[in-house]
């Protein structure tokens, strides 16, 4: 009775042993994406980290060079426009399928196959797809591999043994498979974007021009801004956006002293002129009275020679001058995709279109207080600025991806009229934004 | 088979290529598998699909000890059971002496006109409890005991189960190859 009973397992057990079917369409891709952002969630933690000790970094070092302290308003923390955008395209937009060249032609060329023979077997599962009820019915191959296409089925993926061998043969010279696979492409993306640079001066041998550089140290560079990127390809990509820029540096050396307005007005208006690399600061503060410790950078109708501060008693004030430049930046760049893997690697171009909407110059009092005073005069309100740099995206999650670029800026026009150097500054800077697809 | 080392290590490498290669070889059997579990298409996909995101991100635990075929087949009818497990509760047992045992098959009998596709159908008709039991035992090999512990259930019932699986089964053979038993007849 019990071997009796065990007849129907048996029965059971060897009908289903060998059995196949074909799952439906479309649970590949969803396991893909699945699978695709689990193993990005595995790196997130150390992504995540490493993104917060550039930022960190990039902070401390702002902390650490910059003696003024917090009170300076400019110093803003803005985003920049020089951002990778998200490198993970993992899915191409539906198109006509397109086929390399030598593949086309073999499939042009191909004779029409037999389907009872081994493709018969093969393509069996396909058949669906064929709109033909015989399987008999020769096909021309270029109808089957676009069929296959079509429905996202990858002939060449299949192990050679079961494959059809014409058919297999045909892409063992595509490289890239992306170029004949159909898909979605991710379009759109928009990010949160964020920079520190440094400006770099070229030397020169202007020895007052040097003189003057050497009194004054540039601030790292801040900006940040939204940006929108759109995928015209899966390797090529524009981006342009909304960006606030920071820049400034701080003119040491000098010597401010406040009460001077009851003396002012004696020579004519006390219209103060203080050259810098930059440009000229003009000042019309009347109570205050500048010099120049290390020289005669001072342009004043009340000179050295004319007037004594320190012998009128007037209060000692300070030492340093801030000159702070705001820009909103429109950026167009272009990027190219080198490398399209868990880590993507991104070749970038472009221009940023920059508008001048903050010039101003503030005396730092020794108690840190911050006075402004005038502002630089000649400073050119619209800038050119080219950028080119390479890039690094990671996608944290299905829709959200960090990236991380350096990039070398150049002012493709001058930054200034009247600078005593017709300053084309360029910058060396360090990326990373965060973008979300939508 | 060096092949299937090579496709393994590069789904391990993250290939992409390697892992669809890896789906579109084992997918219909394992799809096959999940239609036995499964109480529709449905959810033999989300069987399917949730089993192989486990063994995508489980491949490294694969030793290569024993069949890999096999390991991707357990994770699978684990996947099937996560979702079943649960819904059964523990229920009396009945006195297994006084369940009705199904007539043996005649030794005459001949089921080779059933094809894996009707077996499939027959069995995906038994209640989920049955059908799960019946599975583990018949088709996959496990012990009551066994049983017991993937699903929580009391080794009773899982005799209970099967052998109530195995009544259907059999009346269900009887309606497919046209033959009415009387049990009582057949003792």
């Amino acid at each position: 009775m019990q071997d009796k009973r065990e007849q129907i397992d048996i029965l059971f057990r060897k009908g289903l042993e060998d059995m196949e079917i074909l799952p439906p369409g479309g649970v590949w891709n969803s396991i893909s994406s699945e699978i695709a952002v689990k193993s990005r969630k595995k790196m997130n933690l150390a992504i995540a980290a490493a993104a917060a000790t550039l930022i960190a970094m990039a902070s401390s070092f702002w902390i650490l060079t910059d003696t003024i302290p917090n009170k300076i308003a400019q110093g803003t923390f803005t985003l920049n426009q020089d951002v990778m955008p998200p490198g993970v395209y993992r899915q191409v937009v539906h198109e006509e399928p397109a086929l390399k060249d030598d593949a086309v032609q073999l499939i042009a060329e191909s004779r029409a196959v037999n389907m009872t023979g081994d493709y018969g077997l093969f393509l069996e599962p396909y058949k669906q797809f064929f709109n033909v009820d015989n399987l008999n019915t020769s096909l021309e191959l270029s109808q089957i591999a676009n069929a296959l296409i079509q429905n996202d089925y990858h002939p060449g993926l299949f192990p050679k043994e079961t494959a059809g061998t014409v058919i297999y043969d045909m892409y063992a010279d595509v490289e890239d498979l992306s170029e004949i696979r159909p898909g979605n492409i991710d379009r759109w993306y928009i990010g949160a974007v964020f920079s520190t640079s440094q400006i770099m001066r070229s030397a020169t041998s202007n020895p007052e021009l040097k003189s003057m550089m050497n009194a004054e140290k540039m601030f790292l560079t801040h900006s940040g801004g939204l940006s929108v990127l759109f995928n015209i390809s899966r390797k090529i990509s524009i981006s342009t956006g909304l960006y606030y820029s920071a820049y400034g540096q701080m003119i040491e050396n000098m010597a401010a002293y406040s009460g001077f307005s009851e003396y002012a007005g004696t020579k004519g208006p006390g219209v103060v002129k203080i050259n810098t690399s930059a440009g000229n600061i003009v000042s019309n503060k009347k109570d205050y009275y500048f010099s120049d410790r290390m020289g005669d950078r001072v342009t004043s109708a009340y000179g050295s020679d004319f007037f004594d501060p320190v012998k009128e008693g007037l209060p000692y004030s300070g030492n340093s001058l801030i000159q702070n430049f705001n820009y909103f930046e429109l950026p167009l760049m272009v990027r190219y995709k080198l490398i399209d893997r868990i880590f993507d690697l991104n070749l970038l171009s472009g221009v940023s279109y920059s508008l001048l909407t903050g010039n101003n110059v503030n005396l730092i009092a020794y108690n840190g207080e911050k006075i402004h005073i005038g502002q630089t005069e000649g400073i050119n309100p619209f800038t050119i600025i080219g950028s080119m740099g390479v890039g690094m995206g990671y996608s944290l999650t299905g829709s959200l991806s960090l990236s991380i670029e350096p990039v070398v800026r150049y002012n493709l026009s001058s930054f200034g009229y009247h600078s005593p150097f017709a300053n084309n500054p360029w910058s060396v800077g360090f990326y990373s934004g965060l973008y979300f697809r939508f | 088979m060096p092949e299937q080392r090579k496709i393994i290590r590069g789904c391990l490498d993250g290939s992409r290529r390697d892992q669809e290669l890896l789906y579109r070889r084992y997918s219909p059997a394992l799809y096959a598998a999940c239609l036995q579990y499964a109480g529709n298409d449905e959810e033999a996909r989300d069987i399917l699909q949730e089993g192989f995101i486990k063994i995508f991100g489980n491949l490294s635990k694969y030793k290569g000890e024993g069949s890999f075929e096999g390991w991707m087949r357990r994770i699978i009818v684990n996947t099937a059971l996560e979702k079943y497990r649960g819904r059964f509760g523990l229920y009396r047992v009945d006195d297994i002496d006084t369940i009705d045992e199904p007539a043996a098959f005649p030794d005459s009998y001949d089921y080779s006109g059933l094809e894996a596709m009707d077996l499939l159908e027959i069995i995906r008709e038994l209640p989920p409890k049955y059908r799960t039991v019946f599975n583990l035992y018949a088709i996959e090999g496990y012990s009551h005991k066994e049983i017991s512990e993937m699903i929580k259930i009391s080794e009773g019932t899982s005799k209970s189960n099967l052998s109530r699986a195995r009544s259907i089964l059999r009346k269900k053979l009887d309606i497919y190859m046209g033959i009415k038993w009387n049990m009582a007849d057949a003792r």
